[in-house]
């Protein structure tokens, strides 16, 4: 079947995007907040790392996170993997750059909703407690990213499979 | 015998144990350790709130879940209507202009 006649569907790359962006955010997260910086953990409000048995409590926290972090993350290169194998699916980087910067925002947005601003589990300061640290994490981190990802989605949008050749195109 | 061979492994051993003995609690405080300090950690991390903490650490990802599938399972993405070309208007033929009769009824004769 010609690429050009194919009805296209960007569901399956976009929601790999998302997906790997929720799962490489959460990373980001992890690594550079909790471990380089060490300005919290996951429940530092609860268990304040100022004592060695506490910091092991939140490390094993912190390791489940990052546990369902690769999850998410493995999870979303599957997706990509058979998003790649559909002939009606727009292989198109702006989608894809735009939907990976989406789920980085949507990971602030919904962590830091639940996490920092209703459960108080952590902040983002936590010698600081509920700050405008976290305000700002939920508005640039969360609904700027969701934006600026949105706007890029939005200018790949009429790339098409035809425009876009990738691996299942290819022969 | 060349003395330098023989004494460097037990200047490796010792200095192994030197750098474990200046970090004796953090060798010994593991989940896992059969330590005072391990047992304190084990407590923590499985006494009365392991099951609040679970839920908090995997609610967003509930969420996370719930959204890209609907993201991926949802209705597809409305499209834009193409603008209308109004330059092809001259190029129509005539024919195609005259308004269309319906069809005739089948009046039912009874």
């Amino acid at each position: 079947m010609n690429p050009s006649t194919l009805p296209t569907n960007p569901r399956p790359l976009l929601a790999a995007g998302i997906v790997l962006g929720i799962g490489m955010g959460g990373f980001v997260d992890g690594i550079v907040l909790h471990q380089i910086l060490q300005v919290h953990n996951m429940l530092s409000a609860r268990y304040p790392p100022t004592t060695l048995v506490n910091v092991e409590i939140n490390m094993v926290w912190d390791g489940l996170f990052h546990a369902f972090t690769w999850i998410m993350t493995a999870v979303g290169v599957t997706m990509l993997w058979k998003a790649g194998q559909k002939p009606e699916v727009p292989w198109s980087t702006r989608m894809l750059v735009g939907a990976w910067i989406q789920g980085w925002g949507i990971f602030n947005l919904v962590e830091g909703i639940l996490d920092h601003l209703l459960l108080h589990v952590h902040h983002v300061i936590e010698r600081l407690g509920l700050s405008i640290a976290d305000w700002l994490f939920v508005g640039i981190g969360g609904v700027a990213f969701i934006l600026i990802g949105r706007a890029i989605i939005r200018s790949g949008s009429g790339d098409t499979p035809a425009t876009h050749p990738g691996p299942a195109r290819a022969q | 015998m060349n003395l330098r061979q023989t004494r460097r492994p037990l200047s490796d051993a010792g200095g192994t144990a030197g750098i474990l003995l200046l970090f004796p609690l953090a060798a010994l405080a593991c989940p896992v350790c059969d330590t005072a300090t391990g047992h304190a950690v084990r407590a923590g991390i499985f006494g009365s709130d392991f099951g609040p903490n679970l839920l908090v650490t995997v609610l967003p990802f509930l969420v996370f879940t719930a959204i890209a599938a609907a993201i991926y399972y949802g209705p597809p993405p409305r499209r834009k209507a193409p603008k209308a070309d109004h330059s092809r208007l001259t190029e129509v033929p005539a024919a195609t202009t005259q308004t269309r009769t319906p069809p005739a009824r089948h009046e039912e004769t009874s």
